[in-house]
């Protein structure tokens, strides 16, 4: 296994760099997960509200106290030159006059024009807080009319308000993967930097023309030198996709080993086949590690850009779409949103198939295309002797 | 009579239309320094990349230790060394580490290993550089470290294809001083080259070759005493006359005269005393001499006379 040791020995010096962009990369990715938007759990949008109440009943202060369930609420009197200033600083302020005379209006069964109110004109806090006045109010005229006080009327509709629609997302999708869409979707870039930048320049280490050939000069035999650096490259592939693919998800994430979770899993090893046809293509174009570099960079982060790793595919413009459809990336990606439930996809055992399957065929096309460039390249260098 | 090596027999490569190796007859003997001379192109590499079965070619047969050499002969493999024109190592891993890896694809045992490292870290000097990566070498020990890698495992037969290119004349003949030793100990040299000072130096025997073929070999000696020049004489002198000449050119042995700027240039095919007899001639016409020389042929002159160019570009 001398073959085998010294790859690995090689690969030691490009360690640096490969557990940096993990570590970006982890950081990145469960910060992600965690502060995806949590699509179970909702809670109602509150504004600020300044009361300036003119009646100071009692009727006007469970108005306030019913307000100032869901709202934040401050007391004042500020004049239109501050109320301006305010909306047009805080979208989310809303100015709210109680009038003299509100309590007994109200009992007389009148609601218009017994408050005022300023903010933005037609914001989404002017609709929230208005209509939740106006149902407040309907609601207590409609106890008063059934011969409440205007204090007991308002009250019992507050009362009444407070019983809320239990909302329950019913989706297809487990919750685990969807939590998890924010880590696996980066998974092309990283699977790409870190492959590329400590892979290429090992291959192309071991595999440069004068020491291929002092190499097979000597009792080793080619199919075993091959053998041993494949060995070499799979090692490294092998273990980075244990850590980040399951043993992160498992352990960190205390994620469940769902039917989900295993076809991300089997997305993650077809796109890390593709970065190992990749891989192989650049070691055998590329003759300077500055260039690997360069390249490096342009594919995966290209790639990621147009194939919605950095930006959601909802995002993305048609034309760029249709040129990512002929990346793998844009597949693992579909495939990824479809296992969330994201994106406008929808999961299905057929696109599931769909997108490992492209993966796969972009990996023969760059194997078949690599094994052209090795017979050229062979060619060359004998012609060259 | 000292057992055959290496022999090639008629060995043609062809690169589509181009013929880089034609025809080509070599026996190396055990324990000769065999000298592979020629311009570069004229197939010297190639015929070491058949030879080490690292290329395929044509046709003609090549038999190392009296076995037929071949891309899986690996018995025959374990007993040559190499050491590259270009130089291959590692550039990640230090000098003892890429001596012990290229030692380790020949030899398993751990101990013996290091032992065979150690004395190839000792034999090319290298002791004080071992934790050296290569980028922190000069040229010289590169080459040094270069050649370590190929001789480590102690082979019978070492193939040295131009180890000198672009190393400077100190690190030079500390090479060949390696290569000299090595064959002491016992192994048996391929060196090419199209140094004709470095071959001369060193080889026991050599080959010409041009255009992928051999143009002539022997011993160095057998080589020169081959060519019509064996003695050129330079003697400066003024106002030569037609008829000095004319006796000039009547001398016993001399076949070619010319005069220009004051330089007389003779040159003979044979003979003795040469020089004398000149001299002689040109006091007894009372003409004043100034500096006088004599070069005996080289293989450059060897070169020139069979292929009508020079060995290589003035450098």
């Amino acid at each position: 296994m001398q073959v085998y040791k010294v790859f690995m020995k090689i690969l030691r010096s490009k360690m640096g760099i490969a557990i940096t962009y993990l570590a970006i990369f982890l950081f990145i990715g469960i910060y992600s997960a965690n502060n995806s938007p949590n699509q179970g759990n909702f809670s109602e949008n509150s504004a600020g509200i300044v009361v300036n109440d003119l009646d100071k009943s009692g009727a006007s202060k469970a108005l306030i106290d019913y307000l100032g369930k869901t709202n934040k609420m401050s007391e004042g009197a500020p004049s239109d030159r501050e109320m301006l200033d305010g909306i047009y600083y805080n979208p989310s302020r809303y100015y709210l006059t109680i009038k003299e005379g509100f309590e007994q209006r109200l009992a007389d069964g009148e609601t218009d024009g017994i408050l005022a109110h300023a903010a933005q004109d037609g914001s989404y806090y002017e609709s929230l807080v208005g209509s939740k006045i106006d149902l407040y109010l309907t609601t207590a005229k409609a106890y008063i009319a059934a011969g409440n006080s205007a204090e007991d009327a308002l009250s019992k509709a507050a009362e009444a308000l407070e019983k809320k629609t239990e909302v329950n997302i019913i989706s297809e999708k487990a919750e685990g993967f969807a939590q998890m869409e924010g880590y696996f979707k980066f998974i092309p870039y990283i699977f790409l930097s870190v492959f590329v930048f400590a892979l290429c320049p090992v291959i192309m280490a071991m595999t440069k023309t004068d020491i291929k050939n002092r190499i097979f000069s000597s009792s080793i035999s080619p199919k075993r030198f091959l053998l041993e650096n494949a060995l070499g490259a799979l090692s490294f592939m092998a273990v980075v996709y244990l850590l980040v693919i399951i043993l992160i998800p498992v352990f960190a994430f205390k994620t469940d080993i769902t039917a989900d979770m295993k076809i991300a899993w089997l997305n993650c090893l077809a796109f890390t086949v593709f970065c190992a046809s990749l891989v192989l293509l650049i070691s055998n174009l590329v003759s300077s590690e500055p260039l690997i570099s360069l390249i490096g960079n342009i594919i995966s982060l290209g790639m990621s850009f147009i194939c919605g790793v950095f930006v959601p595919l909802q995002y993305l413009d048609g034309s760029v779409k249709t040129i990512a459809a002929f990346l793998p990336a844009y597949w693992y990606e579909i495939l990824v949103s479809a296992l969330a439930g994201t994106n406008g996809q929808v999961y299905s055992t057929s696109l599931a198939v769909k997108c490992i399957l492209i993966q796969f065929l972009f990996a023969i096309a760059l194997f078949a295309a690599t094994l052209a460039v090795m017979k050229a390249r062979e060619a060359k260098t004998t012609h060259n002797a | 009579m000292a057992q055959t090596v290496v022999k090639i027999d008629k060995l043609v490569k062809r690169y589509k239309d181009l013929v880089a190796v034609d025809h080509l007859s070599l026996e190396i003997f055990e324990g000769e320094v065999f000298g592979l001379l020629g311009p570069n192109g004229s197939g010297k590499t190639t015929t070491i990349n058949c030879l080490l079965s690292l290329l395929s070619f044509d046709k003609g047969d090549i038999q190392i230790f009296g076995k037929n050499m071949s891309p899986t002969a690996y018995d025959i493999k374990k007993d040559i060394g190499v050491v590259m024109q270009n130089v291959a190592v590692f550039d990640q891993l230090t000098v003892y580490e890429n001596i012990d890896y290229f030692c380790g694809l020949y030899i398993k045992d751990k101990a013996q290993r290091k032992k065979a490292v150690e004395d190839a870290i000792a034999f090319t000097g290298l002791e004080d550089f071992v934790k050296f990566l290569p980028k922190k070498l000069s040229g010289g020990l590169l080459r040094r470290l270069n050649i370590a890698c190929g001789i480590a495992h102690k082979p019978k037969l070492i193939i040295f294809d131009e180890p000198t290119v672009a190393v400077d004349p100190q690190s030079r003949n500390k090479i060949l001083e390696g290569i000299i030793e090595l064959n002491k100990q016992g192994a048996t040299i391929i060196y090419t080259s199209h140094y004709m000072e470095e071959v001369e130096q060193i080889c026991t025997r050599l080959a010409v070759m041009d255009k992928g073929r051999v143009i002539a070999q022997g011993t160095i000696d057998e080589l020169k005493t081959n060519v019509k020049c064996s003695e050129t004489v330079t003697v400066e002198a003024r106002e030569l006359d037609e008829q000095t000449l004319s006796e000039v050119k009547a001398l016993e042995h001399a076949f070619e005269t010319s005069y220009e700027s004051g330089r007389l240039t003779v040159k003979y095919t044979g003979g003795k005393h040469n020089v004398v007899r000149l001299l002689n001639t040109l006091q007894n016409k009372n003409i004043h001499i100034g500096r006088v020389s004599s070069e005996q042929p080289t293989l450059n002159t060897v070169f020139l006379e069979l292929t009508g160019k020079e060995l290589r570009d003035k450098e």
